[in-house]
Formats: C-alpha cells, structure tokens, sequence
C-alpha cells in the first residue's frame, strides 16, 4: 500500500467482504495482500511507513520493559481471541485484515485502551503493531 | 461626580444610601446602575485614577506554601481595577457549574444559570460583547470549523474577547451623575457594626495622605476583590474578634483560582486540519476564539471537575514526534503528515477546599491594616481533572482519527509541574451559601446575620467553573443591584 492513501475511505470503499469480489484484486494488491502470508506478516503489512512504525514501536518495546516479547508473542496479543479469524483473514484478505485491526483501533480510544509513549497516547493496537513492526527484522516487514 | 477624598475634612461623616467599596468591575457596574436615580451612592475607590505604587503596595502579603503571584502584582488598585490590566476574556458559567455534584464537596449554587442568564445578558452589554452566544455553531466562518469530533465528551466554544477598561468607558457617566459621589484615594479600614452585629454602622476611611473619614450608609456593598473582601470582614473585628460574618469560620476559605497549565500538546493527523477557530480571531467590535471543554456528561462520568483547553503555541516536531507524525497519518488516513504540534494551555476549575485560604497576618499596611497570608491549596480531584481531562481530550481526537496527544504531566493525584500558573482570579473567599454554616453570604449575596452588608464579586462563587470570572461577577454585581433597588424601595 502506498503511503498516504485515504485507508479509512478505502474501507468505507470496500463496505465488507460481499463488496470485496467485485473490487477485486487491485485493492487487495494494495494492501499487500500475499498467497499465504501468516499473521505476524500479514499484521506487519498493514503499515506502510515501516520505517516510522519500527521507530515509534521502539520506544513501546523499552515502555513495555525488560522483557521483550516476540513478534509472534505481539501478534497474538494483538489478535486476542480473534486469533483464527484474524490468521484466515492474513492469508486470504488482507484488506478485511486492515479492517479488524483499525476497528480494535479504534474501540480501543472508545474504551480508553491507551498506551504511553512518550508521553503520547497511542490506542493499544497501534503501539502493539508498531512494536511487532520493530521485532521484525527490515527485511520481513 | 468625582471626588478626591484627600480633600475630605477628618471626621467627616458622609451620609448615603448605597456605600460600594472598591471601583472595579462588580463596584462600577453597580454604580451605574444608580447613576441619576434619586439615590445616593457612594463609591470608594483605594486608588485615584492612574497607579500609584504606595497604593499598589497595600496589597502586599505574604504567600505560604504553593508559589503564586506577588500579591500586590496579582491585582490592579485605581479606580477601573483589574479592568485596567485583563484580557478581557469572557465566557459564562455552563449549567453543571451551578447543580450540586456528588463527587465535589462544597459544590452546588443556591440558584442555577436560568437565574442569572437575564443578568448574563446584562453583563453582555456592559463589557461591550456580543450577543449571550458561546456555542461553536455561532462564531464558525467559513473554512475554519470547530474540530469534528465524532463523541460527545469534548465540546468546542468560544471566548468572548473584549479588554474594556472601565475607568474610560463608565467614568465620566458617573463624575456626571449627581447622586454618585466617587471617592478616589479612600480606603476602607474598617467596617463597624452595631453591638449584636447585625448591622454595618459606618464604613471608616482613610487616605494615604493621612486622613481620616467615615461614610454612613442604609447599605454596605463590599466589592474589592476575592483577597480584600475576605480581609476587610477579617480586619472589622470591633464587636466580633474573628471578623463580620465569620461565626463559622468561612471568612477567607475555599480560596480558588483557575490553575493554568500547559499539560498537553496536540499532533494532528494532518497538516491541512483546520485549527483558526481556535485562534484569537476579530468578528466585528469584539475577538473570538475557540476553547475545548469537557461536556456535562462526561464530567458526571468521570468524576471530574470542568476544564478549558485552549491553543497556546505550535512547535516544529522533533526526531521521535517526525516519525510518529507519519505513522499517525498513515493510521488515521491523512496524505499530509502535520509538521508542528500544537500545545494546549489548559483552566482548570479547582474544586472547594477549606485549607485554601486567605488569612490575616500580625503585620499591618501603611493604613494600619492587617495584610494577609495567601495558603493556595490544590486538592486531588483538581489534579485528576487535568490529567483525566487530557487522556479524555486523547480519546476523542484519536476516535475521530484527528491526532494523537501528549500528556505532559505526571498522572498521579498530588504533584503539580513547576510550571503551574493561575489566572490571577481569586475566588470562593466569601461563597455562597444559604446555610450560615456553610457560606458567607446569602443567595441574594447579603453577608449572613448582617442585613445591610453585601458582598460583590467573584469571592461569592460557591464554584468556579473554568470560565474567567469577570463576566459572572458582573452578572452577579447586576442581580445585587436589582435586589438593593426592591430593598430601598
């Protein structure tokens, strides 16, 4: 996906996974979505920006303290109980993947679910996603 | 008319029906309010008409515990008051700020706003504002929205920004009328009561040149400040030794002030988000701008106190904020990363608590006066209520994918920043109350027991709200005036 574009407008575009065959491909080409990608990859490719999410999701592993969790460990705290519907839509829809992610996103500032970096108050879901971007090496993100 | 009381013979005894003391905001819109009535009415005023630093000085005290203003820098003393010098910042008080609520002690006005909006409206007229309107619908032009938030816990309103000096807009109307008898350069030193104090007898006067005078009156309306009127029924303690209106020792507590704070800076999702509602902005005779503030609902579920957040200045982003400016875009779907955050200074209600207080010390002014001890105190909630109101203001922006924000404060209950400020508004030193045991003055702002002494200004406030308080002191100011006219009827 490339920088910059308007994903909540992409969603809003989608409207749902009935919505999604007829888009077809060439948005699920713009969300990376990959033939058989496993969660941790497909959660990390819902960040564009790599670069600035590995930076930001530095300063959440030191926040998070000495025990550093793995990128699988991140993933699955990310998915929670969702975990088999989030791991089917990685492999078989990223888009619907993004989507998951953005609404846990956004339920998490409904429910005051915040996490501290820096001082900045990021939802849950977006500190744990740039954390699991920085525990990947550079070249699986 | 407008008279220098130096030139008052000593032992003089002035007759009036209406003694106001102090020629500020709340003392000059009560005058007026008399000014070619077939009443007579006295106003004193410490200072003349420009500042004298020998006046200034008889606000000097002491300030113990938590850092504040030097006190004689904290107000203004000739004739006009602190109109001289504010900003002119004006804004009601909000509904919730009148209702008792359980979670804060001391709160709840013996009337809520239905009963002061017509003086509201009054109020309006005299500072030179606009319309009573403070919603965001009003003051919104075109291109330049209130932040769209897609909850319902942080409302936008505006400041209604109008720096009148009053000394320059209402003197010559009142050196003008007849039946108002300025005294500049008189200070009020005492008031003596009859033997039961239930009556104010004369108000005794003196000048810095070293006259003396006394002023008798049908009634007494103390309007010198939310320090001076505390101090002043302190220092009457002629017939009772703890003061006028002081038999439950209520005199000088639940000192409040608006503690000012930069505690959160904003990082808006995208460069082209709009923010000139919330910059000072002109519209016609007056300026407007916008402010954040917690709604009633999300007060009552939170607990919280009320608060303003306003722009204060935006800064460049640093290395850390430069990278999260982009993954923040990319998150809440912006293609223009913001290149400056912006930093919210933050009014914050403080909650009523009897150990903030004002208090007289054995020192004495140049007149004589005991000068006061200032113990400004912060209670819990009130660090709460910054630090909850930021994470609240977090939310909201996060939920409607508008930025992120940065709490810039500890999130405990009891330390404060070093960079703690006030407002310089001083209030709840005389709150109201209808119970005696619970408030210096009535509902209709008579001190209780004393039937011809009042008291005018924001000392009253049983709360403070987050608004700057000229504007309801004024409203009040204007309430008292109407309930003194049935009374001298």
């Amino acid at each position: 996906m490339k920088r910059g574009l308007d994903r909540r407008a992409l969603l809003r575009g989608i409207g749902g996974a009935a919505a999604l065959g007829s888009v077809g491909s060439g948005l699920l080409g713009l969300v990376g979505c990959g033939p058989s990608g496993d969660l941790e990859t497909g959660l990390a490719a819902c960040v564009a920006d790599a670069e600035a999410a590995r930076v930001v999701g530095a300063e959440v592993l030191v926040a998070l303290g000495p025990s550093l969790p793995t990128a699988a460990e991140l993933a699955q705290r990310l998915a929670g109980a969702a975990r088999a519907e989030w791991e089917d839509r990685a492999s078989t829809d990223r888009a619907r993947l993004f989507e998951a992610v953005l609404a846990q996103h956004l339920a998490d500032f409904d429910a005051g679910r915040l996490f501290g970096v820096r001082g900045w108050l990021l939802s849950q879901t977006e500190a744990q996603l740039c954390a699991l971007v920085a525990r990947r090496r550079p070249a699986e993100v | 008319m407008l008279n220098d009381a130096r030139e008052v013979p000593d032992g003089t005894l002035l007759e009036t029906d209406v003694c106001i003391i102090g020629g500020g905001a709340a003392g000059i819109s009560m005058a007026r309010e008399w000014a070619g009535s077939s009443l007579d009415v006295t106003l004193l005023e410490s200072g003349g008409l420009a500042s004298d630093p020998r006046t200034q000085a008889l606000y000097r005290g002491r300030v113990f515990g938590r850092s504040y203003f030097r006190l004689d820098e904290a107000r203004t003393r000739h004739f006009g008051g602190s109109t001289n010098c504010w900003h002119g910042m004006c804004r009601p008080l909000d509904p919730l700020d009148f209702e008792e609520r359980a979670w804060v002690p001391g709160s709840g006005w013996p009337f809520g706003l239905a009963e002061l909006r017509p003086h509201y409206e009054r109020a309006q007229r005299v500072c030179g504002l606009a319309a009573f309107e403070y919603g965001a619908e009003r003051w919104t032009l075109e291109g330049e929205p209130p932040i769209a938030f897609t909850d319902d816990a942080i409302e936008s309103r505006v400041f209604q920004i109008a720096p009148r000096r009053f000394a320059s807009l209402y003197g010559q109307a009142l050196e003008r009328a007849r039946n108002v008898n300025v005294q500049l350069n008189a200070n009020l030193i005492e008031l003596e009561a009859d033997a039961d104090a239930r009556r104010v007898e004369r108000a005794q006067v003196a000048t810095l040149a070293g006259g003396r005078f006394a002023v008798r009156a049908r009634h007494f309306v103390l309007a010198t400040g939310g320090i001076e009127n505390a101090r002043l029924l302190l220092a009457s303690r002629g017939v009772r030794s703890a003061g006028l209106g002081n038999d439950f020792d209520l005199v000088g507590r639940h000192f409040m002030e608006h503690p000012h704070l930069v505690a959160g800076a904003w990082l808006p999702s995208s460069a082209s988000i709009p923010i000139g509602f919330y910059r000072p902005r002109r519209a016609g005779e007056i300026h407007v701008a916008g402010l954040l503030t917690p709604s009633a609902r999300v007060q009552r579920e939170e607990r919280i106190l009320s608060f303003a957040s306003f722009f204060s200045r935006a800064a460049e982003l640093p290395d850390f904020e430069g990278r999260l400016t982009r993954f923040i875009a990319e998150m809440d779907g912006a293609p223009d990363p913001a290149s400056r955050a912006v930093f919210f200074m933050n009014e914050v209600e403080q909650a009523p608590n009897p150990w903030s207080r004002v208090r007289l010390t054995e020192e004495r002014d140049a007149l004589g006066v005991p000068r006061v001890q200032l113990e400004w105190r912060l209670s819990p909630i009130d660090k709460r209520t910054l630090w909850q109101g930021q994470r609240l203001l977090a939310r909201s922006l996060g939920r409607a994918g508008l930025g992120r924000l940065q709490v810039l404060l500890e999130e405990d209950e009891h330390s404060w920043p070093a960079n703690l400020g006030g407002g310089r508004h001083h209030m709840g030193t005389t709150r109201m109350h209808v119970d005696p045991r619970h408030g210096v003055v009535d509902a209709n702002c008579r001190v209780h027991g004393v039937a011809n002494l009042h008291v005018a200004g924001s000392s009253v406030f049983p709360t403070s709200g987050s608004a700057n308080p000229t504007l309801t002191l004024i409203a009040l100011a204007l309430r008292l005036a109407d309930h003194l006219k049935r009374e001298l009827r």
